[in-house]
This record gives structure tokens, C-alpha cells and sequence, in this order.
């Protein structure tokens, strides 16, 4: 009798999961019917790469929203990654010391937006759309509203180039994602993270450092920004200013369609995985039947209330 | 015999995940009655009022209102058919006045514009409250952040009134009452009564069941065992019909002797508290009396670390600790298991191995990493060893019933292997047969040779457990007693609680 309570309920868990892989594989089956470019090796690594970048930023606010906060700022932090690198190649420094200061700076806007959440208690949304427009405002005075052009090779093969014929940039995201799944399920802090986000006074009183906990997420999220500039500005060969517009909302839509509660302390890393494999499927589908660019955005708007609505529904019928 | 009954179930059925919850339920409630409903925690009492009140719907089985089948598909149909319900956690806006929660959706308007008549909305609800006598203690303009559990009680019951309601569901309504709140809410009860109102009380508190009630039903594993008239019943018999079994009535004796002082505080002092000092030894229970809002929370919440302490020492084996987080208390082998269970207690929504574990995971964990294996088998085992009421540690906190999450609470707690243990109001809201338990576990505990301090605002509770009894109020402690003997008068703690006060 226990048996088949919990039998269950672990069947509507793989259902409830599965719910969002049937959704990818229907895309999937759809889309190699319609088109016959799709399914090769060739389409598939090139979905992998565009969906790279989203894809470590989705890792990270993970992270974030698995707390009940958001990180508006990643978009930033992807320019002001890309400037400093730019700027700095230009002036012939070398990739150690050019790496050191620009993923460096992004490390210090998630030390501001952490200490601003976890010390000085302003709510999250707050705190990171100031970093938002400060982190743009910066990128901007720096450049001077110019891009730098890269001529780095070796720093441009973090964007272009390959191993053993698979993109770096897939690499990269490869052991983000290793990385984050160990991180939050087999470290105290990843338990920290998920306590924290059920609820922070119970985690607390359990003797639980919960403002460390808080910030290092903001800091997690800006580290993976600060990997997304720079394989973002490796790609383009350049380093933009304007870079990054409007990435955190394509990081957050992941998150959501993965199934991680808005409030915190429910989620997966395989739902992220998952939201942004779907949200880069869609566009390549878009792209490849010729949808023009304006109409994908709408799709996906609708794609993420659909989401979370199924979300909604088997979450109410678990109750 | 039909007609006099205002609500009726019949044959009501409910399961969730193919488990019974509710077996055939029949029952009723008169005009003019109050029905006290007692079942241990899962026996089924919320899910009931639930159905009745619309947020379940029953598998099988009708409802009839007056005699009619009707059919409560959502909370605004049981309202409008006269059904309210009292929660046991009261929600109100804080930011609006008595008058304006009491009528929300359904102000006057100034003719038939769309402005909001003040005037009229304040005069009808002062109305309702001098039908209801509470006209003296709470009044229609007072905003509801300043009002005491107490007093936002009494604006539920004047809403439900404002409904007609004709059946009024209360749910443990005194779990957070003063005896003098009691008392008060006790007459509002009888007034109730006299005006036709069925009052469906649900209270795992005996002695309340047995001055209030008309009749009483008993529940258990989902089952209506009986209704009888309360002049037939006794306490034991309705204990033995709610657990099935006989129990042991009273509280169980600390044998221990009393060894070194453990845990001494001196002089502290923090907000809602002022010069406390008391010790505590090894093998001991100090109970901690007073009214709501005595500073006996907030002064153990600042010992533990999880509110500041404005000044005082603290000496744990006569060494002067320093105490600034919950985790430097942890070290020092102290741990409180709060009396708010879902703000502070537990993450309700995960599952119960995370909930033990949060606390405890340096036993399990090196450089950071978990060990899974470890993690569950010393959770699983002092699960069990607290006879936690499970399918498994990966049940959801939330899900459990308040006698089981208190029961994951001490758990966690335990499993720090403490010290000293702080219990704040640890039988609050739950069910004779899971406060047994935990009474024997303190007693196991003390013998053992931790030293227990334990706050509660239940007197015989108090007095049946404690050694020794400090009675707080105004943030101040008031009076010792010696309780050895387990003989200390609750008119004399009461006195010294009230001190300052009244």
C-alpha cells in the first residue's frame, strides 16, 4: 500500500518532468518531418552553440531564482565583460591578466547586487535593475560607446573555435552545467541554497550563514555572465557595448519553463537544461521555416505561459 | 429531529493518493449547538471542514443544508449558504481597518456611487459588535496590525456573523488565547449559541470540549466512531475512543538529579525583554509561564542568536559565551525547536530528510560535500526514534499533519545532539496521543542529562513537567517556584503572570 503511494508519486514526478520533454521531443518529431536540414549532426551542434550562451546564463539564475530571487543584471555584466576584454587585448595585455580583470569586474557587480540583497536588504528585483543600468552606463563611459575589435587569436577560439569537432563554446557550457549539478546536489551548499529559498528564518534559526548563502548565488549568476561576455565578444570577434540586451529575460524564461518556482526552494538544474534546449529549438525551427525574427518573440511569450500554466496544473493535481 | 439539524453529511468519502482519508462520514450539526470535533492530528477533522467549506470536493457522499441536498463547490458557495470557518491561522489585511475586513467586498456605498460609505460600514460594524459584547475590547476603526491574535479573532467571528452565518466552524480557536481571552471568546461562544448559530469547535484542549460543547464526535483514521452527548461523556472515554487504545493519563516523572548548572543567563536584555537571569542544570526542566507576549520567545530567540541581544551574558559550563548567530549556539550545544512551526521550524516545502538535516549536516558532510548515504540513514533513524507518521523521509514537509511537522521539528533538533534544549510551546495544536510522546521523549531526554527549558502557556502542562517554573510578563521574570513536587498552584503563576499587566 506504501509502496504504491510513493510509486506514484513519483510516477506524476517523472510525468511531471517528462511533461517537458515530451513538449521538446513533439518540437523535435514536428520539426524533422517539416525539414530535413533539422536532425543533421551539423543543425544540431549549431542549436547547441546558439543556445550556449542562455544556457550558462540560465545556470546561474538558476541559482538565483531557487533562492526567490532575480538577477536582472546579467545582460550588463555580458558588456562590461565583453569592453574591459576588448580594451585590454587592444592594449596588448596579455589573455591571463585580460581574463583576470574582465571576468573579475563581473565578479564585483554580484558582490554589489549580493551585498545590496543580503545586507542592506533591498528586494532583488531592485538591487540588480540598479546593477542593470549601472553595469550598462559602465560599459558604455568605458568604451565611449565604441566597440573594440579583437584580434586575439587565442581569445577568439574560446568563441570560434572547436574540439574534436565539437564548438568550445558547448564545452564550456558542458562543465557549467557538471559543475552547477554537483554544486547543488551534493554540496551543503546547494542544500543551503534550496533551504534558503523554502525559507529563510527556519534556515536560519537551523544555524544556516544565510546571508553568505544569499549573495554567493548573485555572485554564481554573474560569474557565468562574466562567461557569457567573453565567449559572446570571442564569437563576434569584438567588444560591444551594447552586448547582452535583453539576455537575463531569455535566462529567466529558461528558468521558468524548467518548472523553478518563482518563490524559490523548488526547482531543477535538468528543468533549466531542458527551458533553454526548448527556447534554442524553437528559434532554429522558427529560423529554418523561415519565421522572421519579430514573430519568434511572440511565440515564445507564449511558449513560456503555456509552460508554466502545464507547470500550474500538475503541481494543483499533486495536491 | 431532521429538521432541527442545519447541516448534515452524509456518507462522505475522501482519499488522496489512494489513500482513505474519509470514510463515510455522517454527520451534523444543530441549530443552537455547539458540536465539539476532536480526532487525533490526521484523523481526518481538517479534511471534513474542508469539504464542507468547498475546498475539497468529497469522492462520494452529499451535503444537506437545512434539510436540502446542496452541492459547495467553492469557499463563496458555503458563505453564501450561511457556512464559515474561523482558521486556525487568521489572515487579515493589516494595512485596513475592523470595519473594512469585516465587510471587504461588501462595503456600503454612498448611494449608488461608487465611494465607499464609511459612516454606515463603522456604524454596522459597531453594531455587531455590541450584539456580541466585545464593543468594550475592540472597535470598528481600529487598524488590524494593532490588534492581538485575540482581537482578530473576535473580527472573524463578527465577519461571519455579518454572512448570517447560520454554522460557524472554529478551528482550535484558543490554540493562541490568554485564559482571560478564553473566557472572553467562551461568552461570545454562548451568545452565538443563544441566537440559533451551530458552532462546529474543533480543539484538542479536553477541558474546553467539556465546559462548551452540546455534543461530541470523535474521529479517527477517517472514521466517525461515535457522537455523544457531552453529559454522557467523559474524558477518559473520549481520550480512549480518539487513540483506540488506552493511554496513560498525566505526565510522566523526571527522574533525574539535578547536576551542574549548564546554561546560565545574566542580566540579558533585548527587544521585548529586560534583565532576565536564570539557570539551568543537566537532568532539569525549567518551565517558562506567562501570558502571550511575556518576552519568554523573544528572549530565548536572542539566546540562541536568532535576534540580537542588547546586553547580558550568557555562560554555558560556567564559561561566558558569545553568542551572535544560531550556528555559535549550535556549537555550544544549544538548539530551540520554535513554536512557529512554519515561519520558523520548518521549509515546508521540502521534504523531511532536508529538514533534518539542514541542521545537522556537519555530521554528514566534509569539505562541503554530502554524504547521501549517511545523510539518509541518520535521518531515516531519528525519524523513526520520534515516530514520525511517514511514507518515507522524501515526504513533503508541508504535507504532514502539525502533530508529525512538530514531531520532524524536534527531530531535527535531536539529531544536534544538544545540550540544552529549548521548547517553545512544543504540544501547541497537536493531538494527545503525539503530546504523550513527546512528554516521555523530555523526560528520556532529561535523564540522560540534557537540560530542558520549556515555554508554554499550558498551566497543567507546565506544572506536570517542569522541576522548577519562571513566570514572566512585561519582559520581565516575575517569580520562581520550586516544582518539585510537582504542587505548584496555577492561581499562584497566573498571579505573577498577570503582574505588571493588569
Amino acid at each position: 500500500m506504501e509502496k504504491t503511494i510513493s510509486n506514484q508519486r513519483k510516477a506524476s514526478n517523472i510525468l511531471k518532468r517528462f511533461g517537458l520533454l515530451l513538449v521538446l521531443v513533439l518540437m523535435v518529431i514536428v520539426m524533422s518531418l517539416v525539414s530535413d536540414v533539422f536532425l543533421t549532426t551539423g543543425n544540431i551542434i549549431n542549436v547547441l552553440r546558439q543556445v550556449s550562451i542562455n544556457g550558462i546564463l540560465a545556470v546561474g539564475m538558476t541559482f538565483v531564482i531557487l533562492t526567490g530571487g532575480i538577477d536582472l543584471s546579467v545582460g550588463s555584466v555580458v558588456a562590461v565583460t565583453s569592453v574591459i576584454a576588448g580594451n585590454l587585448l587592444q592594449k596588448g595585455y596579455s589573455l591571463p591578466v585580460t581574463l583576470g580583470a574582465s571576468i573579475g569586474a563581473a565578479l564585483l557587480f554580484g558582490v554589489f547586487s549580493g551585498v545590496l540583497i543580503a545586507y542592506a536588504g533591498l528586494p532583488p528585483f531592485i538591487a540588480t535593475l540598479a546593477a542593470q543600468t549601472i553595469g550598462r552606463g559602465f560599459a558604455l563611459v568605458y568604451s565611449d560607446g565604441r566597440p573594440y575589435m579583437i584580434a586575439h587569436d587565442t581569445y577568439k577560439a574560446i568563441g570560434k573555435g572547436s574540439w574534436i569537432g565539437i564548438p568550445v563554446p558547448i564545452w564550456i557550457m558542458a562543465v557549467v552545467i557538471l559543475i552547477a549539478a554537483v554544486v547543488l546536489r551534493y554540496t551543503t551548499f546547494g542544500r543551503h541554497v534550496y533551504a534558503f529559498g523554502g525559507n529563510r528564518n527556519a534556515s536560519k534559526l537551523s544555524g544556516l550563514n544565510i546571508r553568505t548563502t544569499e549573495m554567493a548565488t548573485y555572485i554564481i549568476s554573474s560569474f557565468c555572465a562574466a562567461l557569457a561576455g567573453t565567449i559572446l565578444s570571442a564569437r563576434i570577434s569584438s567588444g560591444q557595448p551594447t552586448a547582452g540586451q535583453g539576455y537575463e529575460l531569455d535566462a529567466i524564461a529558461a528558468v521558468a519553463i524548467g518548472g523553478t518556482s518563482m518563490s524559490g526552494g523548488i526547482g531543477h538544474l535538468s528543468g533549466t537544461i531542458l527551458g533553454f534546449i526548448i527556447i534554442g529549438v524553437l528559434s532554429n525551427s522558427l529560423t529554418l521555416l523561415n519565421v522572421s525574427s519579430f514573430y519568434q518573440d511572440i511565440v515564445k511569450g507564449f511558449i513560456i505561459i503555456f509552460a508554466v500554466l502545464m507547470d500550474l496544473r500538475t503541481k494543483r493535481s499533486g495536491n | 429531529m431532521a429538521e432541527e439539524c442545519i447541516l448534515q453529511t452524509k456518507g462522505i468519502s475522501k482519499s488522496f493518493f489512494g489513500v482513505n482519508v474519509l470514510n463515510e462520514i455522517d454527520f451534523s450539526i444543530r441549530r443552537g449547538e455547539v458540536h465539539a470535533l476532536m480526532g487525533e492530528n490526521g484523523a481526518g477533522k481538517s479534511t471534513l471542514m474542508k469539504i464542507i467549506m468547498g475546498i475539497y470536493h468529497a469522492d462520494a457522499g452529499e451535503i444537506l443544508f437545512e434539510g436540502k441536498p446542496v452541492v459547495i463547490r467553492e469557499t463563496k458557495n458555503a458563505l453564501d449558504l450561511g457556512i464559515s470557518m474561523i482558521h486556525q491561522e487568521l489572515n487579515p489585511i493589516p494595512e485596513m481597518t475592523v470595519a473594512e475586513n469585516v465587510f471587504l467586498g461588501r462595503e456600503p456605498h454612498v448611494g449608488r456611487l461608487p465611494i465607499v460609505d464609511f459612516k454606515k460600514l463603522n456604524q454596522m460594524t459597531q453594531d455587531l459588535l455590541e450584539k456580541y459584547e466585545m464593543a468594550d475590547r475592540i472597535s470598528p476603526q481600529m487598524h488590524m496590525s494593532s490588534l492581538s491574535i485575540a482581537q482578530i479573532q473576535m473580527m472573524e467571528i463578527i465577519k461571519a456573523v455579518s454572512y448570517n452565518s447560520k454554522v460557524i466552524i472554529m478551528d482550535e480557536p484558543t490554540s493562541s488565547l490568554s485564559e482571560s481571552e478564553t473566557k472572553q471568546l467562551f461568552k461570545t461562544i454562548d451568545l452565538l449559541r443563544a441566537s440559533g448559530v451551530g458552532v462546529i469547535y474543533i480543539s484538542h484542549r479536553m477541558a474546553e470540549v467539556f465546559e462548551l460543547s452540546d455534543r461530541i464526535s470523535v474521529l479517527r483514521d477517517g472514521s466517525l466512531i461515535e457522537t455523544i452527548d457531552r453529559a454522557h461523556a467523559t474524558t477518559d472515554h473520549i481520550i480512549a475512543t480518539m487513540v483506540g487504545r488506552a493511554l496513560s493519563s498525566g505526565y510522566p516523572r523526571n527522574h533525574a538529579v539535578p547536576g551542574e548548572v549548564i546554561l546560565e543567563a545574566k542580566g540579558v536584555s533585548g527587544a521585548g525583554f529586560e534583565d532576565v537571569s536564570f539557570q539551568v542544570s543537566a537532568g532539569e526542566i525549567l518551565g517558562f509561564a506567562g501570558l502571550v507576549g511575556a518576552g519568554r520567545s523573544e528572549t530565548m530567540r536572542a539566546i540562541v542568536g536568532y535576534d540580537r541581544m542588547k546586553s547580558g551574558e550568557i555562560y554555558v559550563d560556567g564559561r561566558r559565551a558569545a553568542v551572535r548567530h544560531p550556528s555559535d549556539a549550535l556549537k555550544l550545544g544549544i538548539v530551540m525547536a520554535s513554536e512557529d512551526r512554519k515561519s520558523l521550524g520548518l521549509i515546508l516545502c521540502r521534504d523531511i530528510k532536508e529538514n533534518i538535516s539542514i541542521q545537522n549536516e556537519r555530521r554528514y558532510s566534509r569539505f562541503g560535500f554530502m554524504n547521501h548515504r549517511q545523510e539518509r540513514e541518520q535521518c531515516e533513524g531519528i525519524a523513526h526514534e520520534m515516530s514520525v507518521k511517514m511514507n518515507g523521509i522524501a515526504d513533503i514537509a508541508g504535507n504532514l499533519s502539525g502533530g508529525n511537522q512538530q514531531k520532524v521539528v524536534l527531530a531535527k533538533c535531536l539529531l544536534t545532539h544538544p545540550k540544552i534544549m529549548i521548547l517553545d510551546e512544543p504540544t501547541r495544536g497537536i493531538d494527545v496521543g503525539a503530546k504523550a510522546e513527546i512528554y516521555k521523549k523530555m523526560v528520556e531526554l532529561a535523564e540522560g542529562g540534557m537540560a530542558i527549558i520549556m515555554i508554554s502557556s499550558e498551566m497543567p502542562e507546565l506544572i506536570g513537567m517542569s522541576d522548577r517554573i519562571l513566570a514572566m510578563s512585561g519582559g520581565r521574570v516575575r517569580a520562581e517556584f520550586d516544582n518539585r513536587e510537582r504542587q505548584t498552584s496555577q492561581a499562584e503563576i497566573l498571579r505573577a503572570a498577570l503582574k505588571g499587566v493588569e
